[in-house]
Formats: structure tokens, sequence, C-alpha cells
């Protein structure tokens, strides 16, 4: 069974650099979406199903914290982890007021490595 | 001609040089008296003499010369009371004596008209009491002439006849004329007072229109003052009222009624009536200290306005209250413009963050892989990998300065606004210590500067947000890693009597005296800007200031060129400021 990770991202340079950063995990078996926006990546949440989703703050036509809330308050979905990655607020203070259930939060910019550490940890896959 | 400084001399004799005008005037009389009678008495006496009667002649001549010593004793001693009344005595018995020699009252009655002068003399230089007196005497004398008038008479007809008619015609003269020179006098005494007084009179009355123009002058000129000073009170852009002890308007302008929308006058209306509460509240806080007061209120329309109050004292400080005075400025503007500059700084420091992400994660992606292709057969193109990944390295060191700024800016400007969320939770000082020294323990690896710790048993917990009062002493740490080049850093707490103290202490350069303020200061460094190169923000030492401040406490330095510094934090234990998460 492929392991399936979601990245949502309406700026498509930051995409670039998430598949560049998580490029090592194609090769253990771990498939990369990818949703352009909120309301995309709800959908593709609901199609796919994915083990982790890796969800921008702001977006066009539908906001990554709506999502995020939309998520876990679904009995269906809430076994998703989410991770916000924002760019709102030092500490994601602001951000845990906006998404209070997401799992983690990354703060633009985020450090590469931390990203690719935390996406092994929630996978269970080795350094 | 001669006669004149004759009279003034003789009018001089018994004259004090403090004597009041009545005074000299009264003397003057008497002087004159003396004179008159004595020389009427020397010619009694002569007719008396040329009809060979010794006795009579005897007591005429003798009243002048009693009169003469008398003026003498007047002259030396000055003592108007005793010669007058002894000249008046002289004057008013001698003619009786004298009457009786002659041959009784019948013989010679006119001789007592002679003693009308010295009744005329006491009303002259004596007041009416006195001369009542006098007056009494002469009646009783007149009596008992009358009585004894059939034991002392003669019976002499030819002396009797001349006699009677000499001594008549004499005195009726000398007491007629005696009376009519008085009489002269006193008119024109009082003719000259009556001038003096008119003469007064009208001086009184230019005096006092002098003095109306020069109040209608001053009228105008404080007129003219006041209106100056209503009209720069009612020019203000700010409003302003003026509050009595008793907490009355007592002055309003047109920028007031503007500002509160107030309707009508407002003068002599207590100010709960006409004011917000808070205003009131704030001049009674200022007449209460006796301090400048200010505080922040908010107006109608969604406006808002600083209020000032200063307390007004009579004179010099520590009269009399008389209330306080209040200004009220608009600040709706500014604060707008302050909330457009904070939403700014955010938008700013928002937007920068995308940019920064791709740059620095694209330098680190890159780095990896160049790090991958080091292990190449090529030489040069091994070097060349070295030389990019180095490179690499300097902008994520770089975008990490940038990111770092990006952070302190927001911070800075959240602070400044108010907008800062706080935790407050309670903080083990010595967990929070720890944590500082392993977070900072990178920046002293391969240095010759050690960081260490020195803290007291018992510390004190405190309440505060702990990951703000981390980054503070990391800041701290930092600090004093940049400008240590060889000895120590020590994290020092103890605890104090404010609370607890947390202090960096180093063993580094030091800071001049005179740049120990600079140093909390927005963008500054100290230190010459042309020849060391800044580093970090210029905001670390200011956002600590502001943490610890929001916790209620104080932060400062102690420190001298050479000398290491010493950053102190000092922080309460008790209730720290309350504010909403």
């Amino acid at each position: 069974m492929t392991r399936k990770l979601l990245i949502v991202e309406d700026e498509a340079i930051i995409v670039m650099l998430l598949e560049q950063v998580l490029e090592p995990l194609r090769d253990e078996g771990v498939e990369l979406l990818i949703a352009n926006d909120g309301a995309e990546g709800l959908a593709m949440i609901r199609a796919h199903r994915p083990e982790l989703v890796l969800l921008d703050g702001m977006m066009p036509v539908m906001s990554g914290f709506e999502v995020c809330r939309v998520v876990k308050s679904d009995e269906a979905l809430r076994g998703i982890r989410v991770a916000m990655i924002t760019a709102r607020a030092r500490g994601g203070e602001r951000s845990a007021t906006a998404a209070p259930d997401a799992d983690h939060f990354f703060l633009k910019p985020f450090e590469p490595d931390e990203v690719l550490g935390y996406v092994r940890r929630v996978l269970g896959l080795a350094g | 001609m001669k006669g004149r400084p004759l009279l003034v001399r003789l009018g001089a004799i018994g004259g004090r040089v403090d004597d009041s005008d009545l005074q000299r005037l009264r003397k003057r009389l008497l002087v004159y008296l003396c004179v008159m009678m004595g020389a009427g008495s020397l010619v009694w006496g002569s007719i008396a003499a040329y009809k060979h009667l010794w006795w009579a002649a005897a007591v005429a001549f003798g009243y002048a010369v009693l009169t003469a010593t008398n003026l003498g004793y007047f002259h030396r001693t000055k003592d108007f009371a005793c010669v007058q009344r002894v000249q008046v005595g002289f004057s008013l018995l001698l003619p009786f004596v004298f009457q009786w020699l002659l041959g009784g009252f019948a013989a010679s009655g006119a001789v007592m008209l002679w003693s009308l002068a010295a009744i005329i003399g006491s009303i002259a230089t004596a007041d009416a009491r006195q001369s009542a007196r006098w007056m009494a005497v002469f009646v009783a004398l007149t009596v008992v002439s009358g009585v004894i008038d059939p034991v002392v008479a003669r019976h002499d007809p030819l002396l009797l006849a001349c006699t009677r008619t000499s001594f008549f015609v004499l005195n009726v003269t000398a007491t007629s004329s005696l009376v009519v020179g008085l009489m002269l006098y006193l008119l024109r005494e009082r003719e000259r007072m009556s001038d003096a007084l008119a003469a007064a009179n009208l001086r009184v009355v230019e005096l006092n229109a002098r003095l109306e123009d020069l109040v209608a002058a001053r009228t105008a000129e404080l007129r003219d003052l006041l209106a100056r000073s209503r009209a720069i009170i009612d020019h203000m852009a700010d409003g302003l009222v003026a509050l009595d002890a008793e907490g009355r308007v007592q002055a309003a302008n047109p920028a007031l009624a503007r500002m509160l929308f107030l309707e009508g006058d407002v003068l002599g209306r207590h100010a709960r009536d006409v004011v917000p509460t808070r205003l009131d509240e704030l001049a009674a806080r200022a007449v209460a200290s006796r301090c400048v007061e200010s505080d922040e209120i908010a107006l109608d329309g969604q406006r808002t306005a600083i209020a000032i109050a200063s307390p007004i004292a009579e004179g010099e400080m520590g009269g009399r209250d008389l209330g306080a005075v209040v200004i009220l400025r608009d600040v709706t503007l500014e604060r707008e413009i302050d909330r457009m500059k904070t939403d700014l700084v955010a938008t700013v420091s928002h937007e920068l963050r995308t940019p920064l992400t791709s740059i620095l994660g694209f330098a680190v992606v890159t780095q990896r892989k160049l790090e991958h292709a080091r292990g190449g057969d090529d030489d040069a193109l091994r070097r060349a990998v070295a030389q990019a990944t180095s490179n690499l390295g300097v902008i994520v060191t770089e975008g990490q300065r940038l990111t770092a700024m990006v952070n302190d800016l927001l911070d800075m400007a959240k602070m400044e606004a108010g907008q800062m969320a706080w935790r407050r939770e309670a903080i083990d000082p010595r967990a929070l210590a720890h944590r500082a020294i392993e977070a900072s323990a990178g920046l002293f690896l391969g240095r010759a500067v050690t960081l260490g710790h020195d803290l007291t048993e018992d510390l004190p917990t405190i309440a505060g947000d702990a990951d703000r009062l981390l980054q503070v002493l990391i800041n701290l740490i930092a600090n004093a890693a940049k400008f240590t080049d060889a000895g120590s850093v020590t994290l020092r707490a103890r605890q104090v009597a404010e609370g607890l103290e947390l202090a960096v202490v180093d063993t580094g350069r030091g800071i001049a005296r005179a740049d120990h303020a600079a140093v909390f200061e927005k963008f500054r460094q100290v230190g010459d800007p042309l020849t060391e190169k800044p580093r970090g923000t210029g905001l670390g030492l200011p956002i600590c200031g502001q943490i610890v401040r929001a916790h209620g406490g104080r932060i400062d330095v102690e420190s001298a060129i050479g000398q290491g510094s010493t950053f102190r934090v000092t922080l309460p234990t008790g209730v720290t400021r309350e504010v909403p998460t």
C-alpha cells in the first residue's frame, strides 16, 4: 500500500520547494499529492484519504484554516494528520487560534530538514 | 513799616517749632493782649499819678510790670497754659482793685469794662468752658463790687467826675478795639481758610478726574487683555475646560464644545453634567494629587482624545486650590496612523515570509544536493561544488538574519501597538535559566569564552510568559557572547527585595556610561557606526525592554569600558500585570 501525503499550497514555488524537500520519500514509497487551493485540497482529502496534509494557511477559494476545521470536525477524516504552514505570526500563536485542532505548525520560512524530519516521524519512516 | 517786624517778633514769643496753626494763633493773640493791656495800664497809672492817687497808680503800673514779667516768663518757658491763666487772672482782678481804690463802683464803674477784656482774651486764647469760668468770676466780682460799694465810696466829686470820664473813654475804646480787632482777625482767618478749603476742594476734584481717567484707561487695557486671552483660548485647536474647586465649569472653549457635542452655555454647570465621567474624575485626581494627570478618553463618534489635567493653585505652589484646567486633544488621526503603521509592518513582514521561504528552502535543498555530489572524481568539479556549497551557506545565514529581522520588527510593532498576546503561567526560574543556557550553548562552541551559571537556592516562582522571558535571556546571552572576546558569560539568578533578579554578566569590552540609555533604544547599536559593522537588527534590547516592562519588571545595565557588562532584569514575584491572552 502506498503512503499518501497531500500538499495544499497556492504558491507554485513553495510547492516546488516542498516537492524537492520531500523528494527522498518518493524512493521510500510515499506518494506526493498536490492541490492548489483549499477547496481542491478538501476534495482530494476526501478522495484520497492521505495520512498527512501539509496545509498552507492563506489560500484563495478556501483558506487552510477552514480546511483544517472541516477535516477535524468530520468523524471520518479526523484521523488525518494536519500540519499547517503559515506566515501569519510568530510561534503559531494566531494560527493556533484560527486552527486550534491542527497537529503541528510550521512558520514560514520553515527549515527544510525540520519538515522532512516531521514527515518521516509521522509516517513512521526511518531517517 | 517798622511796626510789622516788631509785631511779628512779638507774635513769636512763646512759640514752638512743632506748634499747630491753632496753637500758634492762640499764643499770638495772648501776646498781643498782654502788650495792649500793658500799654493801657500805663495810661491808667499816669492819670492816677497826675491826680496824686498813689495807690491806684501803683496798682496800674504794677499791672504793667507783672504783664511784662509774665511775657518774659512765657518767652523763657513757653508755658502757655500757665501764662494765659495768670494774665487773664490779673486782667480780671486788678481793674476791680483799681476801681475800689478810686472810690468804688459808683465813682468809677467804667473801670470794670476793662475786665471784659480778660473775658475776650480768654475766649480768644482758650476754650468755651474755661471762658465760661472766667465769665462767672467776672459776674461774681461785679456783684461783690456792687455790695461793698457803700463801704469803699469816697466823696471827692471833682476828682471823681474827671477820672470817671477818662477811664470810661479809655476802657470803652480799648475794649471795643479789642473786640473789633479780634473779629477782623477771625474774619480774615476764616476767609483764608475758606480759600484754602476751596483750593483743596478744587485739587480733590482734579485728582478725582485724573483717577477716573486712569481707571478708565486701565479698564480698557484690562478689557483688551481679557479679549486677547479669550481669543487665544477660543482659537485653540485643543478643547479646554477650567473647573473650580467645586467642579463647576469656569471656562470652556469652542473646540471643547465641538469635541463633546456640547450645546448651550455650560458655564457654572457642574462638570459631571457636562463632560464625560472620566474627564471629571481626571480633574478630581489632578486636584487631589496636585500633579498633572493624563488619560485617554473615548469620545462620541468613535473618536479618541488625550486629556491632560493640571491643578490650579493660587499664587506659588502650595496656595489655595482653585480647581483644575483640562486640555483635550483629539488624537483619532494619530491613533489611526499608529494602527496603520502596525498593520503595514505586520503585512510587510508577512509578505516577506514567502520569498524568504523560497530563498532559504532552495538554498538548503541545493546545498544538500551538492553535498551528495561532492564525492565525484573530477577535482575541478569537486572544488567548484565546495565553493558553491560555501556560497549557499552565506545565502542561508543571511536569509536567517533577514528572517530574524522580520520577526523582531513584527514583535516590536505588535508590542508597541499593545496587540501582543501574553501568556501568564507559573515559571520556575531555574528551569528557565537552564533552557536559556541550553539554547545558547552553540554560540560558545570553539570560542575562548565560557558560558556559566550562578543560581542561588530557593528562587521564587514568577508568573508570566515563559517563551518571551526565555527570548529575553537568550537575547542577553547572545549580546554578551557577541561583545566578549575572552573570559566568561554568566547567567545569574537570585532573589531580591523586589522579586526575582536575572542577570547576564560578561567580561567583554563593556559599554561607555553615556551609552547606557541608548542601548535600549530602537535601531541603535552603540559604538562607531563606520568601523564597526552592525550585527543584528538593533531591536533585540528594545524588545527585551518591552517584554520585561509588560511583566511589570525593569531592565538596566551596569557597565564601563573594559570592565564587562551586567544586564539586569528584575521581575516582581507578586501580582503581574494581567494581560488577556
